[in-house]
């Protein structure tokens, strides 16, 4: 049953978020083309015009090329409009999941839903992985713009150097701490620690929201504004938790070290938030089931 | 706590529900007038699988309700009922608008827990093994509107073992109603039939229909009711919650009548005709007439 309660939740999520990150992917490559032609132009034209020979020779002042700067204003504009749009696909990875979540389990949808001979462990864990998996998704497709952008602007013979480059974003993030993951049969390269912290951060943000709009669903009215409130709330509430139990942590590490202070600080507080998703992710899920199968009244 | 089958037997006549205070309901408040329209005619025989076995003798109720209630803040939703509903009746559950029946059909479907008290389903408090067994129509649509009726059936052959695909199929057939649909397209009886079509093309062991005629003309009510008697199976028990009683009293076995969520009477059909020469309906209106 979890497999079919999966694939219908990843069906309807599907129906919106697939051609929203197809455009975001032609919109890459919109934004890699503009780059290629700017770069082509640039190569051909010159930022000033040419000087005549009334202007005072090499004392004159070289003008602008307004086309120039016309043409470069335009490019910028469309590369900033592509990568606006192209963002506005985590919007939507975000806001989608959380709107299917509502309406299948919330709405009149939910007398079919919550009338299925399934459990509301098999109901959440469904959506929590159909979730996931577009998170997944979503962070590769704006990965793939990052690289055909990169490639627009340094040509395609730079793809090695590029792929350095990415792999470096991502590895400066995770190499910005120290785990356990940094060591024996734990170990992972900066590069994916970098990811699963994103991916880990992500998915902790949809799962409060589940669970705060399943409060939110206990209220008679205006169960929306109550799950935007019950999210504002446990999200305050968990970041306190979180900056509370970095800084007790990096008190404790840090004594008698003057140098090492501020940097065992640092490195407890991401630790913290590593550690935190992950126990922000199990807590909302079980909270979730539970308020679901014994709190909550279809409408 | 009484052992189920001391819980509310079966009765044999009309009587007033443990702790229903108001005597003015135990009787029509009005005196009975001559009849001014003709008496409703008389119940259809109900077509049954000759294949199909009644009910086990001794066999559990189906549907038993312990003290249940259902407050929502100060309002009582359902007030400590009580009953018993045994496997292999046509039960009406009858009563004004805001009485307590979708509260009572909501709670026997898993979809609203009591407040106090106790809701069994074959024996089970409600969980995904009585969803399994229990077929629920609500009062409104559930589907989305971008819903095609072919992906409907999906679902049910999906997550429901006993749905019959191909009389679900039959019976859209015989309604004219073309598989490939959305329900953004049909009327609103119209996603009532196909709802109802697709409740009743289960084998379901308690069939549990919120107001299936609401909202549809009188045409299409006949041909509601005609689907559900012609999917009735013996050992199954339908629950008809309806504020129509003129329109469900032909198929009914037994019915539940409540008012402000107390349980007023629970009795055969056929007692109201004997202890007072009228039809449900009547029994019904002089009930709340006055």
């Amino acid at each position: 049953m979890l497999g079919k309660l999966f694939s219908y939740d990843m069906k309807a999520l599907s129906r919106i978020l697939l051609p929203v990150h197809c455009a975001a992917l032609a919109l890459g490559v919109v934004g890699m083309l503009v780059a290629f032609w700017w770069n082509a132009y640039a190569d051909t034209h010159s930022m000033y015009l040419p000087l005549a020979s009334s202007e005072g020779g090499w004392f004159a002042e070289p003008k602008l090329n307004p086309d120039y700067q016309l043409i470069q204003t335009v490019c910028n504009a469309v590369t900033v409009l592509c990568w606006i749009a192209i963002l506005c696909t985590t919007i939507a990875t975000f806001i989608v999941p959380i709107h299917r979540f509502y309406s299948n389990l919330l709405t009149d949808e939910g007398h079919l839903t919550l009338t299925l001979p399934v459990s509301a462990s098999q109901i959440v864990t469904a959506k929590a992985l159909a979730a996931l998996l577009w998170i997944v998704i979503d962070i590769a497709v704006i990965t793939a713009c990052g690289i055909l952008t990169l490639l627009g602007v340094a040509g395609l013979e730079e793809f090695e150097a590029v792929m350095n480059v990415v792999g470096s974003v991502y590895g400066i993030l995770g190499g910005a701490f120290e785990t356990i993951t940094d060591q024996g049969v734990f170990y992972l390269p900066y590069q994916l620690k970098g990811l699963l912290l994103i991916l880990l951060g992500f998915w902790s943000s949809v799962m409060i929201a589940y669970l705060a709009f399943t409060l939110g669903g206990r209220a008679q009215r205006r169960k929306v504004l109550a799950g935007i409130l019950w999210y504002l709330g446990i999200s305050w509430g968990a970041s306190l938790v979180s900056s509370v139990v970095s800084s007790f942590v990096g008190i404790a590490l840090g004594q008698g070290s003057d140098t090492l202070f501020f940097v065992t600080m640092f490195r407890a507080a991401l630790n913290a938030s590593f550690v935190m998703a992950v126990v922000e992710i199990v807590a909302a899920f079980l909270l979730t089931r539970y308020v679901l199968a014994r709190k909550v009244d279809a409408a | 706590m009484s052992t189920p089958s001391e819980i509310n037997p079966m009765p044999t006549a009309i009587n007033p529900a443990p702790g229903s205070q108001d005597p003015s309901v135990r009787e029509p408040a009005c005196e009975p007038q001559a009849p001014a329209i003709l008496p409703p005619p008389p119940p259809k025989p109900r077509p049954s699988s000759p294949q199909a076995p009644l009910p086990q003798p001794g066999s559990p109720p189906i549907l038993q309700l312990v003290d249940a209630a259902k407050a929502y803040g100060r309002t009582r939703a359902l007030d400590n009922v009580t009953l018993s509903v045994p496997r292999g009746r046509i039960v009406g559950l009858i009563g004004p608008n805001g009485s307590g029946k979708s509260t009572l059909i909501k709670m026997a479907a898993g979809l609203v827990h009591p407040t106090t008290g106790t809701v069994l389903v074959d024996g089970r408090p409600p969980s995904a093994e009585t969803k399994a067994i229990v077929s629920y129509l609500p009062e409104r649509p559930y589907f989305s509107s971008h819903t095609k009726v072919s992906e409907a059936l999906q679902l049910f052959s999906d997550f429901y073992r006993d749905f019959d695909q191909s009389a679900a199929i039959d019976m859209l057939r015989r309604f004219e109603i073309a598989p490939d649909t959305s329900f953004s397209q049909m009327s609103k009886g119209t996603r009532e039939k196909v709802q109802l079509v697709l409740v009743m093309a289960r084998h379901a062991a308690l069939y549990l229909l919120d107001e299936p005629l609401g909202g549809v003309d009188p045409a299409s009510r006949s041909f509601i009711l005609d689907t559900i008697v012609a999917r009735y199976r013996r050992e199954a028990t339908v629950i008809v919650s309806t504020h129509l009683v003129a329109d469900v009293e032909s198929i009914l076995d037994d019915f539940i009548l409540v008012s402000y969520g107390k349980l007023v009477a629970y009795a055969p059909v056929s007692s109201v005709r004997e202890l007072y020469g009228m039809s449900l309906d009547e029994y019904f209106r002089g009930v709340f007439a006055c």
